[in-house]
């Protein structure tokens, strides 16, 4: 059966506002943690490069 | 000491009185603000939604700036990681992103807020101005209000569906003259197309299709029936006939199987007198005839078929002819008004062409109009163009209707009775070259004329049904792109008002006689125009003290065609019966004939 079409009432339409809005939030929250993780992958491959050249350096 | 009441007190007073009469017609006494509660959940909404954005966005600065010291490379190194690596414009672009999204969600949540605040002080407003009765204040009111202990009092916001109160508002909100309340109907526009018979069928005659569509196939489904018996019985028979070779049997079968009415009967008398034996043969007769009675329903229903198609085609035919006749089409293809003025010199108007009493009123004359629709006598205007049409300061913009006779002068045509008026109709192609002024062999040839001669002069078509888009008054812009009513003579008395004698009455005289006119179509929910000298045709707004038109936008043939017109049956009941009781018409005749029309709404 064809669902009733609901009435969106004024405090229940702030409340699906707000509830959308954090889903959003969220999500891009997830991008930012994702980026800073990245990035301290990134400082520690260069890390380990620059470990690696200190190594080669001292045995020369 | 005495004072006069504010139009709050008013309010309060008038919901005291009406607390018994329907809450939609009734002003609630609670303030139009905006209730507490939804004011402070969207603040607190909005607080929350400026907190959390800020937080992710400091939250992830301070990762980042943590990050930093993890590995204890140079600062230099990390910032050129951060940088090339991409890092910093993708934090960047986050962070726009939550502040777009903080920013947007602020913004929705103030709407919600708004549009019940906007419903509420539209509701004021409304009250206010005397509408109670009009339908915006009636769906906001039944949307917003409702009645507690007798009384009318706001809903609250958990009651109330701001989807609904957002069309209400956006509907009434649409511009429009702020002189004017529309009573004209809604159309759709249907493309004219000649339909082959099948689809004519389909669309005009669908339930007679239907109908014989079932019977053919119950008449097959009895030959069907009956061959078969028929074949049995003479399988039958063949068996207990020992001097008929299975051959010849099987061709006759055959024969029968196909046989229809006179061929069929020809095979029952061979059947019954050679072959089968006495008894077989009757049966055989009796079979043969059914199969005669099935074959002549068959070809009668042939012959219906033929006729439905006949029928359809016609239809077909009709429908394409009335379509492109319809004036809402002519003007689409023409770019052309189709306008009817009202005279108002005693000495043409209901002349001996016209079927009404000299006697009748300006006001008599609109409602024969919408109320009766009578075939009228019109002319077509190009927009742009001078033309030349029949006196008269004000008119009605023609925007439904069927065109019958065009002339591309004056026909002089006279009515008979109310439905019918001038001779025969004319083919498209004629109306189409009247209107559209390509009647001189071109529309190239036209344009040559018309920079000769510097307008156009008055063609004549014969509207059938005419339904009315708007109404109009002439006006003229002046250099500076004001409108004047009527003419320029109106700017003219308007400069010497205060400075000659008698100018002032002229020019109130005229604007008053100015909004009168717009004051009756007005009244009668019909949409108000100005038109100037070179036809064109913009909303009328308003009409000033000093002969000024205030106008809206410009107005086109097509708008018109697709727009709204004609008024609904109980409007035109409701104008038509008070026509009737003034006995308007010069014949005992044509009054019936009104009462007809009228009777049939």
């Amino acid at each position: 059966m064809p669902e009733k079409p609901t009435k969106k009432h004024s405090v229940e339409e702030l409340d699906k506002l707000y509830q959308e809005y954090q889903k959003n939030l969220l999500d891009l929250r997830k991008q930012q943690d994702q980026i800073v993780a990245n990035f301290i992958e990134a400082l520690k491959q260069e890390s380990i490069k620059e470990l690696r050249r200190k190594f080669e350096t001292n045995n020369d | 000491m005495k004072r006069t009441m504010t139009k709050e007190e008013q309010f309060n007073t008038d919901n005291a009185n009406e607390a018994a009469t329907s809450q939609e017609k009734v002003k609630p006494e609670n303030s139009a603000e905006i209730s507490e509660s939804l004011e402070s959940t969207a603040e607190n909404k909005i607080s929350e939604v400026d907190r959390t954005s800020q937080e992710a966005i400091v939250a992830t600065k301070h990762r980042l700036e943590r990050a930093k010291t993890y590995y204890e490379l140079p600062s230099e190194k990390t910032e050129e990681i951060l940088t090339n690596g991409g890092f910093k414009e993708q934090i960047t672009s986050t962070n726009d992103q939550i502040t777009s999204l903080a920013d947007s969600t602020k913004e929705k949540i103030l709407n919600v807020a708004q549009i019940m605040r906007s419903g509420k002080e539209k509701i004021h407003a409304m009250y206010s101005a005397g509408q109670k009765e009009s339908p915006e204040y009636q769906a906001l009111s039944s949307v917003l209000m409702k009645k507690e202990g007798g009384k009318n009092t706001w809903k609250t916001e958990n009651e109330v569906d701001v989807d609904t109160i957002k069309k209400i508002l956006d509907t009434a909100e649409s511009p429009k003259s702020e002189l004017q309340s529309i009573a004209t109907k809604e159309r759709t526009l249907e493309k004219p197309e000649l339909l082959s018979e099948k689809e004519a069928s389909k669309k005009f005659l669908g339930d007679e299709r239907k109908k014989l569509a079932e019977d053919i196939r119950r008449e097959r489904k009895l030959q069907r029936d009956r061959l078969s018996a028929l074949k049995t019985t003479a399988e039958n028979a063949a068996i207990s006939t020992e001097n008929i070779e299975s051959g010849q049997e099987d061709n006759r079968y055959g024969r029968i199987l196909e046989s229809q009415s006179t061929e069929a009967n020809e095979l029952a008398k061979r059947v019954s007198s050679s072959e089968l034996s006495e008894q077989d043969a009757q049966d055989e007769e009796e079979n043969i005839s059914q199969l005669i009675a099935s074959g002549e329903n068959i070809k009668s229903l042939k012959a219906k078929l033929e006729e439905h198609y006949t029928k359809a085609d016609a239809m077909a035919k009709e429908r394409f002819d009335t379509l492109n006749r319809s004036l809402e089409h002519v003007m689409r293809r023409n770019n052309a008004f189709i306008v009817h003025k009202i005279v108002e010199r005693d000495e043409l108007r209901h002349n001996a062409n016209s079927n009404v009493s000299g006697k009748t009123t300006y006001e008599d004359d609109v409602d024969i109009l919408l109320a009766l629709e009578p075939s009228v006598s019109a002319s077509s205007a190009t927009p742009g163009e001078k033309t030349k049409l029949w006196p008269g300061a004000s008119g009605f913009l023609l925007g439904g209707g069927q065109i019958g006779e065009a002339s591309s002068h004056d026909a002089g045509t006279h009515g008979e009775g109310i439905k019918k008026r001038g001779r025969e109709n004319s083919s498209i192609e004629a109306i189409d070259d009247v209107v559209g002024r390509k009647d001189k062999g071109s529309r190239q040839q036209h344009e040559k004329d018309y920079e000769r001669f510097g307008q156009n002069i008055m063609n004549e078509v014969v509207v059938n049904n005419p339904e009315v888009f708007g109404f109009f008054q002439n006006a003229e812009v002046d250099e500076s792109g004001r409108f004047w009513a009527y003419d320029l003579d109106t700017r003219e008395q308007s400069e010497k008002v205060g400075k000659e004698y008698g100018y002032r009455e002229l020019l109130k005289g005229n604007v008053n006689n100015y909004r009168q006119r717009f004051s009756v179509a007005n009244e009668r929910g019909i949409p108000l125009f100005i038109m100037t000298e070179d036809r064109k045709v913009y909303e009328c707004l308003g009409v000033n003290d000093d002969g000024t038109v205030e106008v809206g936008k410009q107005i086109t043939p097509e708008e018109i065609a697709i727009g709204r017109a004609g008024l609904s049956a109980e409007k035109r009941k409701q104008l038509g019966e008070r026509l009737l009781e003034k006995k308007i018409f010069k014949s005992q005749k044509t009054q019936e004939e009104a009462r007809k029309i009228i009777g049939s709404l």
